[in-house]
């Protein structure tokens, strides 16, 4: 009896600590369990709803093996993260605000792309963007929405044929994606 | 040749003879168990921790949020726990640590009479638990206190007693 009331008139500590806990581990396990930006895939998609986990879980599946995590990100993330904007490797906008994140794309030489006959996406006479066909599964960018653009991060470690970094890693992560059924 | 009692323990002790609460071999048994306590609560919060970090390591994309709450859930669970073997753990014995070392160093009262402990347990806050002790003594009767723990060995020990009392607590006795 003497114990349980000793419990309950010290039941703040015991909230305090949970709280403590979730909020501790809310950023540690983020830290320990995040990856270094080259074994990260990191995609940005400018949607009102995307099924992050199950698009991440599906595109992991045939992800190259020097990456070991991707991760897709809607707007509602960034504007807690903003690294997830400024340094997405793959970026999926609609057409009609392609041209507000201009300054993180990257420029693109489409004869090095694995797409064939994709229309592109210019701003002053460069291509940056190319026009995927079809639906995508796992994102919702809105019924008015029928043209979204694929653009690689400027940032990007993993565009090789576009910039010279380590690998072409995002390519074949926004193939398989152009390709997700 | 003085009186002898059996005692619990097997050995014999000469009833007559000073019996203090806490001998200084109490004293340092007591600082022992803090030691072992704090140690105890420290290895098992650093043994927590690891295990959640391990689990860290086993995460990935599918188990990410199951991982996370479990690792919220064992880190809280622990918590509570040590926070419980804390409080009714480590501060019970250093509360009896600082009494104990408080009876051995304070300037003590004699006072002898036949000594009557009360049976209700009483506790101050953040504090170890004792009983009143009435001393009458040549129709005065004083009252004073004895730590839960040696209230029924002070019982034990007869009527008529001569006790140390050191800031309102026996801290030795002896029959008269």
């Amino acid at each position: 009896m003497r114990i349980l009331k000793n419990i309950v008139s010290r039941l703040h500590t015991y909230v305090l600590w949970a709280l403590i806990a979730a909020v501790f581990w809310g950023f540690i396990f983020g830290i320990i369990t995040d990856a270094p930006a080259e074994k990260k895939i990191v995609i940005f998609a400018d949607a009102l709803r995307c099924e992050e986990k199950d698009l991440d879980i599906e595109l992991e599946k045939t992800k190259p093996d020097s990456i070991r995590l991707i991760r897709a990100h809607t707007f509602d993330y960034t504007m807690f993260d903003e690294a997830g904007l400024l340094n997405a490797d793959i970026y999926l906008v609609p057409g009609s605000r392609a041209a507000d994140y201009i300054e993180s794309y990257s420029p693109l030489n489409p004869s090095r792309l694995p797409w064939k006959d994709a229309e592109l996406w210019s701003w002053e006479g460069t291509a940056y963007g190319l026009k995927l066909q079809g639906a995508l599964p796992y994102f919702d960018f809105g019924a008015e929405e029928s043209d979204v653009y694929l653009f690689f991060g400027v940032n990007s470690v993993h565009t090789a044929s576009l910039n010279g970094s380590a690998d072409d890693a995002a390519l074949q992560v926004a193939y398989d994606l152009s390709h997700l059924k | 040749m003085p009186l002898v009692k059996k005692r619990d323990r097997g050995y014999n002790e000469p009833m007559n003879e000073r019996k203090d609460i806490y001998s200084a071999a109490d004293i340092v048994r007591l600082e022992k168990r803090i030691i072992r306590v704090r140690s105890a609560l420290l290895l098992s919060a650093a043994a927590v921790l690891a295990f959640c970090v391990l689990l860290c390591f086993r995460t990935n994309t599918a188990n990410a949020e199951r991982m996370e709450y479990t690792v919220i859930a064992v880190t809280v669970a622990a918590g509570w726990l040590l926070l419980y073997l804390r409080r009714f753990v480590l501060l019970e014995t250093r509360w009896e640590l600082g009494h104990a070392k408080m009876l051995h160093e304070s300037e003590k009262e004699i006072l002898r009479g036949t000594v009557t402990v009360s049976a209700e347990k009483l506790r101050i806050l953040n504090s170890i638990p004792f009983r009143h002790v009435t001393v009458e003594t040549e129709g005065k009767t004083r009252r004073v206190n004895v730590i839960e723990g040696k209230a029924a060995e002070l019982e034990r020990s007869g009527k008529e007693l001569e006790l140390f009392v050191a800031n309102g607590y026996v801290a030795a006795f002896r029959k008269i």
